[in-house]
Order: C-alpha cells, then structure tokens, then sequence
C-alpha cells in the first residue's frame, strides 16, 4: 500500500522494489484490490496500481500504532 | 478535494512524526552493532598478533615460564576459549548483518523519496512499513508466550557483555609475557584501546536498546490486530481481479 501511494506501480515495478516471489506478490494484490485497499489505474503504459482512501486510512493508522510504541527513551 | 488534501496532510504528519523516530532508533542500532563490529575486528587483530608472536616464540608465556606444563594448559585452555568467544562474535555479527541490511535499504529508500531540503514542498513517503517490518520480523520469533522477548534480549546483551570483558581481560593477562611486553609497542597499546573503547560504546547503548525493547514488544500484538481488520474487511471476489485472468488466458 505504502509503494503505490504518491504515484501508481506496475506489478513489475513491485516485483522489483518489495522483492518477494512472484506468487506472494500476486497474492497480495490481489488481496489489496479485493478489499478496496489499492485500485487499477490503466493507462497507456498498462495496468498500474494505486492507493485508495480506505488504503490510505489503513496506512494513516498502522503509522499512529507505530508512533505511539516507537518512543525512545 | 478538501478531505483528500486533509488526508494527505495528515498521511504526511504521521509519517513526518515516525521519520524522526526512525532516524533515532536507527542511530541507536547502527552504533550498537558497529561497535560490536570494531571490537571484533581489533580484537582479532591484537590476538592474532599475539599468536604470531607464540609461534615464532618472540615471546614466551608467564605461566608456561612459572608453572611449566600445567601454565601451558591454562594457556591453551584461555586460547581455546577465545577461540570460541570469537566464533560466538562472529556468528553474531553475520545474524545481524542481514538485519542490518535490509534496515538500510529501507532507509535508502526513504531518503529517495525526501523532498529537496531547500524545498518546502511535503511529499510522501516509501519505506517506512519496510523498515518497520524489518524490526517486528527480527523480534517477532522470540516475543512468545514461552520466551520473553525482553529476556531474551537481555541474555544476549549480557553474554555480549561478559564474553567481550572476558577478552579483554585475556588480552590484558596475555600481554604482560615473557621479557618482552606488549605494553611497549604504542601501536598495540592503540590497538587495546580502542578495543575498550568499541566495548564501552557498545555496553552503554546496550542499556538503551534493553530498554526500549519493552516497550516496542508491546508493538508487535497490535499489528497483529490491525493486521486482522484488514483480513476482516468486505471483499469483493465477484469480481475476479485482471491479474489472475491475465494468467489463464497466457
């Protein structure tokens, strides 16, 4: 989620930077895309994914959860 | 518009406000392991050069000298167990550094997306998540019911802590040998020194790293939650995503 939120990506692109097998990566888009956590954006290059506003949510309070527990002392 | 613009706003703070806190306990780590790495190294070397000189017999044991057979023992019996304190650093040090790794490239991935510091402009980022996970990873097998966490961190910094003292101490007894000591050469005393140096480093942000351990344990059910939300959102497998289709038809 956090890889397609300030551009769209391309499952290459994906396969590329998160470095998981292909299988998990298809998984977990598809995962993603089933939930309305990332969408399709085609464009003239393909198929690309993007973050949606519930993705972004989701992400929003996954970074408050580390927040409050990642305090050094 | 509005509410997307809030919702980027407040994307940005969150992540903004965890950055900074990346960058510390990225900080404390790195200094930690590095000083685990120096000490290694320095201590390799001041005790490979004293078994040079043993074998070329430039120098000659205190105790084999005072208490013939039985100090060769104790010698070799010290050797022995350097020996193995050492392989005990160095399967560590090999452990971590994957850790370490994949921590940096996650953090090379966030400093990709910094906006231009002379710039005002915010912009999101990527590779939080990846350098979050990378910690919850590492911990999550030992935060078990049967194994505590912060124990267990706290046995591994203690060993570090004894068994690093220990080879100081040998470095120490085995350089006052013989006629000859190593107490004259000002590049082995640079050497020792720094050796402790890494040590000290090393054991104070191990006090550190025991004590915010505690709390970051407390991290890893909580995502195990927010985790589970997500599993437990409405999906909508009516509609078959592209990706697979694309599959079937190939």
């Amino acid at each position: 989620m956090e890889s397609c939120l300030r551009t769209p990506r391309t499952q290459t692109w994906l396969l590329r930077e998160i470095r998981l097998k292909t299988q998990a990566v298809k998984e977990t888009l598809q995962f993603l895309l089933t939930r309305h956590l990332i969408e399709e954006v085609n464009d003239a290059d393909g198929i690309r994914y993007q973050t949606t506003k519930k993705g972004e949510e989701a992400l929003i309070k996954y970074y408050n959860l580390i927040n409050d527990f990642f305090e050094l002392d | 518009m509005e509410n997307t613009e809030n919702e980027n706003n407040e994307l940005m703070i969150s992540q903004r406000s965890l950055l900074k806190k990346i960058w510390k306990i990225n900080r404390l780590f790195n200094i930690y392991f590095q000083s685990l790495t120096f000490f290694l190294l320095y201590s390799l070397f001041y005790s490979g050069y004293l078994l040079y000189l043993f074998i070329t017999g430039q120098i000659t044991p205190t105790l084999s000298q005072r208490y013939g057979v039985f100090g060769v023992v104790i010698n070799t019996i010290q050797v022995v167990v350097l020996f193995i304190m050492f392989i005990y650093f160095i399967y560590q040090n090999f452990v971590y550094y994957s850790f370490m790794r994949r921590g940096k490239r996650a953090i090379r991935k966030i400093k990709e997306t910094y906006s231009n510091i002379y710039s005002f402009e915010y912009r999101l980022h990527q590779g939080i998540v990846s350098y979050v996970n990378n910690i919850t990873n590492f911990f999550k097998p030992y935060s078990k019911e049967k194994k505590n966490l912060s124990d267990t961190v706290t046995l591994f910094l203690y060993m570090n802590f004894i068994f690093s003292l220990y080879i100081i101490i040998l470095m120490v007894s085995l350089a006052g040998i013989g006629e000859t000591t190593l107490v004259d050469s000002p590049f082995m005393i640079f050497i020792f020194l720094t050796t402790v140096a890494s040590w000290l480093v090393g054991f104070i942000t191990s006090f550190k790293i025991r004590k915010n351990i505690l709390k970051w344990e407390k991290i890893i059910p909580k995502l195990k939650i927010w985790a589970q939300e997500l599993e437990d959102l409405p999906s909508n497998t009516s509609s078959k995503s592209e990706i697979l289709e694309d599959e079937q038809n190939k």
